[in-house]
């Protein structure tokens, strides 16, 4: 029964994470078909974490009935039906030969949901912030103030961060009707994987196979990251929603085409997934369409608006009740924006810095040198400029806001940023391979006859969504 | 003539970074599986008793007392909750979230008027006026006896 109930959860998820692309008009970038699921599994679980934080901000039910899955349900059949003549049935029929990279990534994300399918919510953070609110959520069966907002017991425990990570164990667990650590675990890894496989593609779209397949090894090769995807916490997936953010961004601000602004569409749901992840998901969001805002021509920086509009509005449920129940952000609020506050500390930046440097997963030494060389070089060609600057700018922005966040922070010492650092930087970190995988294989494609008309790729259209 | 020249060094260096890129993660692929499959071995061996986690050094008996607490405190009841020595909440505080994580969604307060109260590894004895409803070493669970008594 628990099996049965699950795959219905996964079911409804991706049915309404199709019905959001599909009505925000994400579904006309064409993705091929696993990368087009993974792409509805993780809108889905953006419109599940909505759906949770307007009912709890709300007072209302928050179980999957008789709220959540009705309305979910409700956007699943908004998506429509499958159109007239389309390809169904046989999806895989449409795979090519450049889908091989996301299939390798699906294969090596493998352990890992094996891995994360073992755990019990035993981890500090897990119980203390993550799992704590969803507990609350489902045996109450709607928000409780007193515990999410009034007793101070839990001062400590974030309860301000937004509610996406909860929303998967209220969902799963709604559904099932019992506790279960070990498929809450494994949820959270699985939609990790999801994303590493959308990712895959989208880096496909951008530079090529090679660059795919470079950009599946770094971060498969990157142990925090994966450790880090076994634990019911947000960082790997606030990783893979920007991630996925970041890609959809660099295709749709340097291609002025019906694809480019699809990928801006696409972004909606993504924006707002990393946004409700975690604090720093707001801060990643609002970096990457800063620097979005700065490279796209000016004709198209409206389009901007929606992503922006999405992650706004998919926070401003939880941070209105937080904010009305007296929880602020321990870390950015008014009080450490002081002036004199931020003066005082800005004795912090060397040693935030020292850990960020300290905790940077790869790449290094020769890699670092070589990737850096290839960047300069792409930089210098006008085919790739815009898209490369795009990207080297976000990362400066996703780092500096890492970096204000610490500095800032009334919480501080080694041990503190010891136990903090490790974590945030893995999406600047894998950010940083995929960027270098990119302007790798950009400068590749140098070697080939006609170079010029090869830049910057040619995007595959395998599959145009109509299913 | 030089531009075509520059392609060619710069594709040539995007070859050493393709190389360089998937030389340097490929070996740390072989780190990450280990870590994942000691992680898969370590926790699958890990048992739940009564909804509590025979884990991070939580003992049969701790569990035994956990799944008592969560018969006794009234759902929608608040209890004190100490963990380790020290006034108020005790100072260990990761451990005090995670036995108050166990007990959800009975609220744990710091303030000692609630009827009941958790003691976990204080080390002090339980005061007068309040009865042990369970315990295990180290571990207490008392309700007040004499209206309005505190510590």
């Amino acid at each position: 029964m628990t099996i049965l109930m699950t795959l219905i959860a996964g079911v409804v998820w991706v049915g309404a994470g199709r019905g959001l692309v599909r009505l925000v008009g994400g579904n006309r970038l064409g993705l091929s078909p696993l990368p087009l699921v993974a792409a509805w599994l993780l809108s889905g679980v953006a419109a599940g974490a909505f759906v949770t934080s307007v009912l709890a901000a709300t007072g209302l039910p928050v179980r999957p009935w008789p709220l959540s899955a009705p309305l979910l349900i409700l956007l699943a059949v908004a998506g429509g039906r499958p159109a007239a003549g389309s390809v169904r049935g046989r999806p895989w029929r449409k795979a090519t030969i450049s889908d091989l990279p996301s299939v390798l990534a699906a294969i090596l994300a493998i352990p890992l949901v094996l891995a994360a399918a073992s755990r019990l919510t035993t981890g500090n953070d897990e119980y203390a912030i993550w799992a704590f609110k969803a507990k609350v959520l489902l045996a109450v069966g709607r928000v409780d103030p007193f515990i999410l907002a009034g007793d101070p017991a839990y001062t400590y425990a974030n309860r301000d961060y937004p509610l996406l990570i909860p929303s998967i164990q209220v969902w799963l667990e709604g559904w099932i009707g019992h506790a279960d650590d070990r498929l809450d675990h494994f949820a959270v890894a699985f939609i990790v994987a999801a994303g590493f496989v959308l990712v895959t593609a989208l880096v496909g779209r951008l530079a090529g196979p090679l660059a795919a397949v470079l950009s599946v090894l770094g971060i498969a090769s990157m142990t925090a990251l994966a450790t880090n995807a076994t634990q019911f916490v947000g960082d790997a997936t606030n990783c893979m929603f920007a991630l996925v953010l970041l890609l959809l961004l660099a295709i749709g601000c340097t291609t002025a085409t019906a694809e480019g602004n699809a990928a801006i569409r696409l972004a909606i749901p993504f924006a707002a997934g990393a946004a409700m992840t975690k604090n720093e998901g707001g801060a990643f969001v609002l970096a990457l369409l800063i620097a979005a805002a700065v490279v796209i021509d000016s004709r198209r920086r409206r389009s901007l608006a929606l992503p922006l509009a999405a992650a706004v509005v998919g926070l401003l449920p939880w941070t209105l009740w937080s904010r009305t129940h007296g929880l602020k952000n321990i870390f950015v609020n008014t009080s450490t924006l002081k002036p004199s506050s931020f003066a005082h500390n800005l004795h912090n930046v060397g040693p935030v810095l020292g850990q960020m440097t300290k905790y940077w997963i790869g790449p290094s030494g020769l890699a670092a040198v070589a990737v850096g060389a290839v960047l300069v070089a792409g930089l210098a060609r006008a085919e790739t400029r815009r898209t490369l600057l795009f990207l080297l700018l976000a990362i400066g922005l996703a780092l500096g806001a890492l970096l204000f966040t610490y500095v800032v922070s009334p919480l501080q010492g080694i041990g503190f940023l010891t136990s903090n650092i490790p974590r945030v930087i893995v999406f600047p970190s894998a950010a940083a391979w995929v960027i270098g995988s990119i302007a790798a294989a950009w400068a590749v494609k140098l070697l080939r006859p006609n170079a010029d008309r090869s830049l910057p790729v040619e995007p595959e259209m395998t599959l145009t969504d109509s299913q | 003539m030089r531009t075509i020249l520059l392609k060619r060094l710069v594709g040539l260096l995007g070859v050493l970074a393709a190389v360089a890129l998937a030389v340097s993660s490929i070996p740390n692929i072989g780190t990450t599986g280990d870590q994942l499959s000691h992680i898969r071995i370590s926790h699958s061996s890990q048992q739940v008793l009564d909804g509590v986690p025979l884990a991070g050094g939580t003992t049969r008996a701790d569990a035994e007392f956990y799944a008592a607490a969560l018969r006794i405190l009234p759902k929608d009841a608040a209890y004190h909750l100490a963990v380790g020595p020290g006034p108020g909440c005790g100072r260990n505080i990761l451990k005090f979230f995670g036995v108050a994580y166990l007990l959800l969604p009975r609220a744990a307060v710091c303030d000692t008027k609630p009827a009941y109260w958790v003691l976990v590894g204080t080390g002090s004895t339980p005061p007068v006026g309040y009865q042990v409803l369970a315990s295990a070493p180290g571990s207490v669970l008392l309700k007040r006896t004499i209206p309005g008594g505190s510590e």
